[in-house]
């Protein structure tokens, strides 16, 4: 808390070198948030190298009063989803079918990306539209509030509540169906 | 917290080193690019001194208890225990003292290898004070925002120091300071209790206890311990935490005792060294 203080006190006032130590700080849950988002491990590594290096440019000309990793982890999710989106329009042109970034035809291979034991978990957040996703993540993962998450994206906090409850339902029943088949 | 929040919480990956070479050299070459000048930082302060590892650590459990409040309520109190952190965040300069004491099997009290008295001073706007108490000597440590230096002064001995901190070590805290959101999460499955109101030094307070806070194995491993924090009825901040638990068989005891905001005179970070002090040569 207070080493974030000092950091976003420094950055505001043009020490662009802190970037360094806010990336070492938090680069493990930043890609992971973004794999997770885009369960691609590839692509969420370019994500968080373009918000670093976006993140240069803005010093000394805005001023973070927040949350510091909430505030990351929102860079995150707006590129991520620009990602995706982008990943959808190619593969729609492409294949004219697809679901999200990460294509069900390498489900196996990107259900792993966690490792086996949290496979299933990776494969039902697959299952997830993307905005639900994106709201489950944010909260249970990046610790963000339903009021900062809906800033995110754009809508009101009960469309962002309603996303989570959704999400949870919808992840309990994949996971509970796999166990108990 | 759901069981689909705690499965989401496990989801663990690692930045590949390619990754971080592709970042850190972005970074270098959009600064050398464009010739930065940096004069506002501070330092890593270098703690060699156990005393200052302890102290550090202090600052962890700190830290962490106040994620308790965060994240275990709510509850019927009048106090908004999950506000507090975001309270915390608004202010921007605070002090903590904690005093350490280990009691022996004999029932003897002594500050020992293990104990001190340490105060901590950190201020967004006026950089970072620490005190080292012990043997009679204070120690301290000020690490102003606007300088890459550290300054050490020993009252007892009318000397001090000023050393600059290179490059790779400024905008770093110590090592040995952890972020406290990994504390966060590891209370996460402690439950705690609330144990009413108090008053603490004229002050009305309401407090909660938990067991076994969690602690990194580095900063010692306390058994069955149980920390308490006691939050400020009125103004909603920690007045004093404790904990209690042993440790090789002898009973360890932390006391935190906490001022906020303009309860801290501004005073206390500059090193106002005295003319007659004199300088260490390194």
């Amino acid at each position: 808390m207070l080493e974030d203080k000092i950091l976003v006190l420094r950055f505001n006032r043009g020490d662009r070198s802190v970037l360094h130590r806010l990336y070492d700080k938090y680069k493990d849950d930043l890609v992971t948030l973004a794999a997770a988002l885009l369960l691609d491990v590839s692509l969420a590594e370019d994500v968080v190298h373009d918000v670093f290096i976006a993140f240069l440019g803005s010093a000394g000309r805005f001023r973070l009063t927040g949350n510091l990793k909430g505030y990351l982890a929102t860079c995150v999710a707006n590129r991520a989803r620009n990602v995706n989106k982008a990943a959808r329009r190619h593969r729609c042109t492409a294949l004219d079918e697809v679901t999200d970034a990460a294509g069900k035809e390498s489900a196996p291979e990107q259900a792993a990306i966690f490792g086996e034991e949290l496979g299933r978990l990776t494969e039902a957040l697959r299952e997830l539209p993307y905005e639900q996703r994106e709201v489950l993540l944010l909260r249970s993962h990046s610790g963000m509030r339903f009021p900062a998450i809906a800033r995110t994206q754009g809508v009101s906090i009960n469309t962002v509540q309603g996303r989570y409850r959704y999400a949870v339902d919808k992840l309990r029943s994949v996971l509970d169906s796999e166990a108990n088949p | 917290m759901n069981s689909i929040d705690q499965k989401i919480g496990r989801l663990r990956l690692k930045a590949s080193d390619n990754l971080s070479r592709r970042v850190h050299t972005g970074i270098d070459e959009r600064l050398t690019n464009e010739q930065t000048t940096t004069v506002l930082t501070i330092g890593r302060t270098k703690m060699t001194h156990s005393m200052l590892k302890l102290a550090a650590a202090a600052a962890v459990v700190f830290a962490g208890l106040l994620g308790v409040s965060t994240l275990n309520g709510p509850h019927s109190s009048a106090v908004a225990w999950a506000q507090i952190p975001d309270h915390i965040q608004t202010i921007d300069t605070f002090m903590f003292r904690l005093a350490i004491r280990v009691h022996g099997k004999d029932g003897a009290t002594s500050p020992g290898p293990q104990g001190g008295e340490f105060t901590f001073y950190l201020s967004e706007q006026h950089g970072f004070r620490m005190d080292i108490g012990g043997g009679g000597t204070v120690v301290s440590w000020y690490v102003p925002p606007e300088q890459d230096t550290l300054t050490m002064v020993i009252p007892a001995q009318k000397t001090w120091s000023r050393t600059p901190l290179p490059p790779d070590q400024r905008g770093k805290m110590p090592d040995e300071y952890e972020d406290p959101a990994e504390f966060v999460r590891g209370f996460l499955a402690r439950p705690y209790k609330e144990l009413g109101r108090s008053v603490i030094d004229g002050i009305e307070v309401e407090g909660i206890e938990v067991t076994n806070p969690p602690l990194k194995e580095k900063d010692g491993k306390l058994e069955n311990s149980v920390g308490r924090m006691w939050v400020e009825v009125k103004t909603e901040l920690p007045v004093r935490i404790e904990i209690e638990g042993t440790a090789d068989k002898a009973t360890v005891q932390w006391r935190m005792e906490f001022r906020w905001g303009e309860a801290v005179d501004p005073k206390v970070f500059d090193p106002n060294i005295p003319s007659d002090y004199t300088p260490l040569v390194p």
